[in-house]
């Protein structure tokens, strides 16, 4: 079975490498981009399952890159997780009405962006009915 | 294998992190993923000291609990009470909080605030994303003690090795309870959505008599002002009514006065201002309530959400909601008792007199064979005072009152007669409802003529019954988490109790006689009724139809066992209370 491919697209290094940690070990193919620009690249050169994105990722919209970057694959399949600080309703409610599957909050322990993970990857394995 | 080191998996993992956290010791995901890495390998002090640089910066619910598994774990309950309560304000539908909560709440009391989130328990989609969480916790929990148990056998069985194991044996065992303790989380939100939807219900109720009230009222007040306008504009003394032909204008049912001789005229003609009535569209009925969907924009945001239809934060209240009405705490036996319910329920939420209540079927038929001439019935508003002088004989002589005062109050029929034997009035039992100014009890004589005097629901007929009851009730008592448990007839009396709560009997027969009453609205014959809540659990169920038990349960006590319990003791009740039930 063909591991699943995850884009880490987050500009802080540290937080980048602690995810990396978080996910190794699950049988996932973990990529990783600094900005916008790489992850653009990243997903048309490997076009992952699921893109773990900052929302102040360096240079582009994150909500605008989500958009691109649903447009490489079948919306059904790939998802994107929103990685935000603590977000106003307001802004909660822009997020909500995006194209973005899912948000997981900063600082998040590695079974909660674990376990969104797993149904984010869980809901592409079901038929598109459902 | 001498000299090689072994690690786990996890144990790589925290060696990773440590070296992250001193590149970086204020970077919060690494810190965070640092704690709780420790944590679950079982280094409880590198875990709180990480957790409580996290929590300096920021109040992050996952930290506060494992804050607070650890105070417990070392005995500070207080300290774990407060770091919950720093939880639930970050996170109050957080499912592995409540669960945690509720096992502290077994041994320690809980603040109010706390307690009430508890019994708003949490959503179904917080619920399915703990249910993942947990499982994945519980399969690293299991990958790692298999990995520390190979490593124990390949290092001939080193005792450091043993201890995480066992711990890691704990930490499963952790995973599989809150796992099962899920569904309770479920149970609660339902019920606490179930109760809210009953509570609005009551609501509407309450506002729909107020309304019915209110219009009653105005319609007096306004027959009132056109009688003293019509006096006023007919100022000849012969056209004034003197007091004979007042005391011949009657109040009918519907609220209107009428005069059967058709001699005096009448002061305001219904047509011109029809009675209430129910349709009004005025007067919101309780099936018009729509339930609101408070949860959706009523609970905190949680700090992660998955927005798929399935997981989607409104979405997944509306089966929440939808189940108010299927698991509904009322359990209603079917029977075709029930399916006549909708129009009992109208009748008897809008005709006071009917709340009467009936000792038997065969009565409730009398009664509804009696209702057209009921429906007849009148009563002059000013009564003669002709039959006082009969009531007086049999009052107790040591009471020495005037006529004048002793007439009224037999006559209107107070709740506690001075004397069971004084009149027929008063050997029925005490009205189950209040009832409102215009209704006026008509003379037991002249409803019911034939009729049998009632039995007085007096301690006396259930003397020889007591040790009986009293034994039932203590087998009752003996379910787990009872405690109390009280044998009450519809009308509030209090037949036997086991009771350890202090609840004063007064509430008890308050509660009662309101539940029934109202219960009874919704259908024919209620079975039981269900109040599960945080610190436990009330069930009134009915053995007769003239007697209930209420049973009281603190936290432990659940409506399955109870239930279970009750079902077997409840035909020895009815047995027991068969004479009483048939006298009654």
């Amino acid at each position: 079975m063909t591991p699943k491919r995850i884009l880490v697209a987050e500009d802080n290094a540290i937080n980048s490498e602690v995810i990396s940690v978080m996910l190794e070990d699950f049988g996932f193919e973990l990529l990783t981009a600094g900005d916008a620009e790489t992850a653009r690249q990243t997903a048309q050169d490997a076009p992952p399952d699921l893109v773990l994105l900052d929302l102040g990722l360096t240079g582009a919209d994150a909500l605008e890159l989500c958009d691109e970057l649903k447009r490489l694959r079948a919306p059904a399949r790939l998802s994107v997780v929103l990685m935000t600080n603590n977000l106003s309703e307001e802004e909660l409610a822009t997020v909500k009405a995006s194209s973005v599957d899912a948000q997981v909050n900063r600082p998040f322990s590695p079974l909660g962006l674990l376990a969104i993970v797993h149904e984010c990857l869980q809901r592409q394995q079901q038929p598109a009915a459902s | 294998m001498r000299g090689v080191k072994h690690k786990t998996t996890l144990e790589l993992k925290l060696d990773k992190l440590r070296l992250i956290c001193e590149k970086a010791p204020d970077n919060s995901v690494g810190l965070l993923a640092l704690a709780e890495t420790a944590f679950r390998r079982g280094l409880r002090l590198e875990a709180l000291e990480a957790y409580q640089k996290v929590l300096r910066h920021e109040s992050v619910a996952e930290a506060h609990l494992c804050m607070a598994q650890m105070y417990l774990h070392h005995g500070l309950a207080q300290e774990a009470i407060a770091e919950l309560r720093a939880l639930f304000q970050v996170d109050p539908i957080y499912p592995e909080a409540h669960v945690f909560a509720r096992q502290l709440q077994q041994n320690h009391a809980l603040p109010d605030d706390m307690s009430a989130v508890l019994a708003r328990g949490c959503g179904a989609e917080e619920l399915a994303l703990a249910r993942v969480r947990l499982s994945i916790a519980r399969m690293l929990v299991l990958n790692e003690g298999q990995q520390l148990a190979a490593i124990q056998d390949a290092q001939s069985g080193d005792p450091t090795y043993g201890f995480y194991v066992g711990e890691t044996r704990k930490r499963l065992a952790y995973c599989e309870q809150v796992l099962s303790q899920l569904g309770t989380l479920e149970d609660a939100r339902r019920t606490y959505l179930s109760d809210q939807e009953r509570q609005r219900q009551i609501e509407a109720e309450r506002e729909r008599e107020r309304v019915e009230r209110e219009r009653a009222e105005a319609e007096r007040s306004e027959q009132e002002r056109l009688a003293a306008e019509a006096a006023a504009l007919n100022p000849v003394p012969e056209l004034a009514p003197d007091p004979v032909e007042a005391a011949s204008v009657e109040l009918t049912p519907d609220g209107s006065l009428s005069d059967p001789s058709g001699e005096v005229p009448l002061l305001h003609d219904s047509a011109e201002t029809p009675a209430p009535e129910l349709a009004d569209p005025l007067i919101s009925e309780p099936n018009d309530l729509v339930p609101a969907a408070e949860d959706a924009g009523g609970e905190p945001a949680s700090d992660h959400a998955v927005f798929s239809p399935s997981l989607e934060m409104e979405e997944s209240h509306t089966p929440a909601l939808s189940l108010n009405t299927e698991s509904a705490s009322l359990d209603f036996h079917p029977s075709s008792e029930v399916e006549e319910a909708a129009p009992a329920a109208a009748s008897l939420w809008d005709d006071p007199v009917a709340t009467t209540t009936f000792s038997s079927a065969e009565e409730a038929e009398a009664e509804a064979a009696l209702r057209p001439e009921t429906a007849e019935l009148s009563l002059s508003l000013t009564p003669s005072l002709d039959d006082v002088p009969e009531l007086q004989p049999v009052l107790p002589p040591v009471i020495d009152l005037p006529a004048e005062q002793v007439a009224p109050s037999l006559e209107l029929g107070s709740p506690e007669p001075p004397s069971v034997e004084a009149a027929p009035a008063a050997e029925l039992p005490p009205p189950a409802v209040e009832l409102p100014p215009p209704v006026v009890e008509s003379p037991p004589a002249a409803v019911e003529p034939a009729a049998p005097p009632k039995a007085a629901f007096s301690d006396e007929l259930y003397a020889a019954l007591l040790p009986t009851l009293e034994g039932l009730l203590a087998t009752l008592a003996k379910t787990r988490g009872v405690s109390s448990v009280f044998l009450v007839t519809r009308h509030g009396h209090a037949v036997a109790l086991n009771a350890r709560d202090e609840v004063a009997p007064a509430r008890i027969s308050e509660f009662v006689t309101e539940t029934v009453t109202f219960l009874e609205g919704f259908a024919a014959s209620p079975q039981y009724w269900v109040l599960e809540c945080a610190g436990g659990i009330v069930v009134l169920q009915a053995v007769d139809n003239v007697h209930f038990l209420l049973t009281i349960g603190q936290t432990g006590a659940n409506f399955g066992a109870l239930r279970y319990t009750m079902d077997r003791v409840r035909p020895s009740f009815a047995q027991a209370l068969a004479p009483v039930t048939a006298a009654l």
